[in-house]
């Protein structure tokens, strides 16, 4: 039950984020004086992170591990356990719900049976305003604007204001889930620690979040192409990734080996040990961009792009490279983690990870650990009772995989939504038209590898073994500021051009030096004081590292 | 006589001058051919991809200009559900009723304010171009739609976009352009103001009316974003809302896509064209009957106010 991924450091600077929050959110709006503009001192930061507590319910073929290496199923269990005696929000009425979509829209609560089966075994009507999530920012803004907020909304990283959103409108839920408290409710309790790092603010825990992997974005690889031509799968170093590339690359037969330049100056800078974002040492942070490492992956990249390893239209980046990688067009490209299964399902090809190696062939490459919560669900400010019902909401819809709840939520009724085919459940037409209700988005079970065939969740589980335990963090994580929410299109958009100018070689490398200038100016440097202050409000003593 | 009579008849374009050799007529044919193609090729590549199958569209990178085993399964998919139909019908309903009672009420602002010297006029006018210039915002319009009870009704996807500034200013120039001797001539017959607009004045107006009509029907037919902030019932959602559920951009390889890395596939390339096709086709249906008004009706009214 213990902390397993961040020591007391890392807790105290996620509170920290909470003294920043509380000095720089722009208070005025709250009306509580606080808004000085200067980090304040919060002499009881003590926000204590829910409790892991990992799930018994189903026992995996390979259990996770601690340091974030997910669980694998091979099939998915067929003695469903029932993760609740009764509905557990029995009496809760109506919970409104406010969040995003990606998928089709399906047809509405009144018909839909999918959606009336979960309010039943919920014990609540789950009204769940859906937005498409192209659209979902300027929805959540004009909601939040008219003061006429759900029970329950979404609250993206991106939104303006977040901290005061947040702090002002927002139930704090540390009195519900602190520590062991999360017990009562204990599929929420199997989260790992990572995820909940991002639902602290301003001295509370703001939200239950959508947890994903840690291991975020991976560099895939067609595993056929590879095998075509005898290359390794696991470059021992940037040389022997090159050469790699080199032989995959025959615009003859209309391959490259890459399609994203971008996304490879980040695996080539895993290579070097570009920092995650930020590297934080004794309370002073400096960004990816300011170090050698990261210069020298551009000007890598850049090499590559000379030397016509990228598929022509690469710099556009108005390509669609899913279909390409599908189709052999290009042999390798960053994406995220879910991606596996999704190119290995649609273009049935033989998807495999490549873990980055160190740039020399000494030592190992680094891996960028991933954001391991999609948004924040935030709950509107309510008394207690009403929390625990929308707690008892989160519960239910994060059961995991081996309870007839998980079953109903991924799949609908059994005979009505889906029919087994051996140890697999196939949707049926209803099912695929009805199922798309976003509860996902709501908040889901804790991430797992599979279920699926055992070579491909063995080697997604390989992939992880190797590249978890070089994960590098992210240690803004948990802090906040208000710079990086409302300046990060124009510091965005002057990296990338500059990345895009030096690796379509219209400018040369020392454009980087200037670019990294005007990101400086135009809020790098504002966004790092704000992180150090955050930092040092929150270390009024000798701490160690996790 | 008979030298003249033997005489071939020399062609000559319009402006009398002669015709140009076979060179260049080829050169602008194959102009002419090019450019139609740049028009064609993407509407030919659109529904060919809505009819292939995903081999050839993963085999294609995308997009496919012909079909080798053309079937509907996309169109079966969309249309299975009865979301996409019900959104249809949704959409050419507030299209319908939304264009008839714009025109209506542009037709009889316009009127009013092409009377020179009836009430209130100038303060009207002035009322109606500060809209032109000055546009609410997002958030006021939100609230002002909350605050009328509109939330959740079909009427907050036509009220708020009832009558555009612009359009009044283009229909009352053409009002003005009618001569003043035909609804004198009316009013003496004892014609009312209600009467001159219905029996003389929008007879005469068919060209604008067309126009101003067409310009509607496609703002209604491909409005999305009100009804993202107005509707929260999916089931009230007009086409264009729930085709973006289909196409919204998705994560893919090469973006740093962490936030999404648990989003699902987006639909296939074949769905997201047959949606295309699907919202294109009632309204490009419209359009031919509507087009011989077109150019003359926003002429005349856009170079005389």
């Amino acid at each position: 039950m213990s902390d397993i991924h961040i020591g007391r450091r890392g807790l105290l600077r996620a509170t920290g984020g909470a003294a920043l929050l509380a000095a720089a959110g722009g208070t005025a709006a709250c009306g509580d004086g606080a808004g000085t503009g200067e980090a304040q001192t919060l002499s009881e930061t003590g926000v204590e992170l829910p409790s892991y507590i990992p799930s018994e319910i189903a026992a995996p073929d390979l259990a996770a591990t601690e340091d974030g290496v997910l669980a694998g199923y091979y099939s998915f269990p067929r003695d469903l356990v029932d993760a609740f005696d009764a509905p557990p929000a029995d009496g809760a009425g109506t919970v409104s719900i406010l969040t995003n979509m990606f998928n089709p829209v399906p047809p509405g609560m009144g018909d839909n049976a999918y959606w009336q089966a979960v309010n039943a075994s919920v014990g609540a009507e789950l009204d769940i305003t859906m937005t498409p999530a192209a659209d979902y920012l300027a929805k959540l803004s004009t909601i939040i604007a008219g003061g006429d907020l759900p029970d329950m909304l979404l609250v993206s990283a991106s939104l303006a204001n977040r901290s005061d959103v947040l702090a002002n409108l927002c139930a704090d839920l540390s009195g519900h889930i602190s520590g062991d408290k999360i017990a009562d409710y204990p599929h929420l309790a199997n989260f790992p620690t990572d995820s909940w790092l991002p639902s602290v603010y301003n001295g509370g825990l703001y939200g239950v979040p959508n947890p994903r992997a840690i291991v975020g974005t991976i560099m895939f690889a067609r595993g056929d192409l590879f095998a075509a031509q005898g290359l390794n799968l696991a470059p021992g170093s940037y040389d022997e990734f090159l050469e790699a590339a080199t032989a995959l690359t025959d615009p003859a037969a209309n391959r490259w080996a890459f399609g994203n330049p971008r996304g490879l100056i980040t695996y080539v800078g895993n290579m070097l040990g570009v920092p995650n974002v930020w590297r934080e040492e004794g309370g002073e942070f400096t960004n990816e961009y300011e170090t050698e490492e990261r210069r020298e992956a551009v000007a890598r990249v850049a090499e590559m792009m000379a030397a016509g390893l990228f598929h022509p239209d690469a710099a556009s980046e108005n390509i669609n490279l899913r279909d390409l990688f599908g189709n052999g067009t290009i042999a390798m490209g960053p994406d995220g983690y879910a991606a596996w299964d999704i190119l290995a399902d649609t273009y049935g090809v033989d998807v495999q990870g490549i873990p980055a190696p160190s740039y020399d062939g000494n030592g190992e490459g680094v891996h960028r650990a991933g954001t391991a919560s999609f948004g924040l669900m935030a709950f509107k400010k309510a008394d207690d009772d009403r929390i625990a019902q929308l707690l008892n909401v989160a519960n239910w819809l994060a059961a995991p995989i081996g309870s007839t709840e998980y079953m109903l939520r991924k799949f609908g009724v059994e005979g009505q939504h889906f029919e087994w085919d051996g140890d697999t459940p196939v949707k049926t037409a209803l099912g695929t038209n009805e199922t798309t209700v976003p509860f996902e988005y709501v908040t889901d079970a804790a991430p797992i590898l599979g279920p699926r065939a055992q070579a491909r969740v063995d080697a997604q589980r390989a992939f992880q073994e190797t590249a978890v335990p070089r994960i590098v963090r992210d240690p803004s994580i948990g802090l906040y500021s208000n710079t990086a929410i409302d300046n990060a299109g124009e510091l965005a958009e002057i990296i990338k051009a500059a990345e895009l100018d030096i690796v379509s070689g219209r400018k040369g490398i020392e454009a980087w030096d200037e670019a990294v200038d005007a990101w400086r100016a135009a809020g790098g440097d504002a966004i790092r004081a704000e992180f150090e202050a955050a930092v040092d409000t929150a270390s009024p003593s000798p701490s160690e590292s996790a | 006589m008979t030298a003249l009579a033997n005489r071939k008849p020399v062609r000559r374009n319009v402006n009398g001058t002669p015709p140009p050799g076979i060179a260049v007529r080829g050169a602008k044919g194959v102009v002419l051919i090019l450019a139609c193609a740049f028009v064609v090729i993407p509407f030919l590549a659109v529904v060919s991809t809505s009819l292939a199958d995903q081999q050839q569209i993963t085999e294609a990178g995308g997009y496919v200009l012909w079909p080798e085993r053309p079937n509907l399964d996309a169109y079966r998919a969309i249309l299975a559900g009865g979301v996409v139909t019900r959104a249809l019908f949704v959409s050419v309903g507030v299209t319908l009723v939304g264009t008839l009672l714009s025109l209506a009420c542009t037709a009889l602002l316009a009127y009013a304010l092409s009377r020179p010297g009836s009430f209130a006029h100038k303060p009207l006018l002035m009322t109606v171009l500060f809209t032109l210039f000055f546009t609410p915002g997002i958030i006021p319009m939100y609230l002002l739609v909350r605050s009328i009870g509109l939330l959740d009704s079909y009427w907050s996807l036509i009220l708020p976009v009832l009558v555009n500034a612009f359009q009044v200013l283009i229909m009352r120039a053409f009002f003005m352009e009618i001569p003043r001797e035909l609804t004198d001539a009316a009013r003496i017959d004892g014609a009312g103001e209600l009467q001159i607009l219905t029996r003389i004045v929008l007879p005469l107006s068919k060209a604008v009316l067309a126009v101003i009509g067409l310009f509607q029907a496609v703002a209604f037919w491909n409005a999305f974003f009100n009804a993202v902030l107005y509707i929260n019932d999916t089931a009230k959602w007009p086409l264009q809302l729930v085709l973006r559920t289909y196409v919204v951009d998705n994560t893919s390889l090469g973006v740093d896509g962490t936030e999404l890395a648990g989003a699902a596939m987006p639909a296939s390339q074949s769905i997201q064209m047959a949606i295309l096709v699907v919202s294109l086709v009632p309204i490009a249906l419209v359009y031919p009957f509507l087009q011989r008004h077109f150019a003359k009706g926003i002429l005349i009214g856009a170079v005389k106010g």
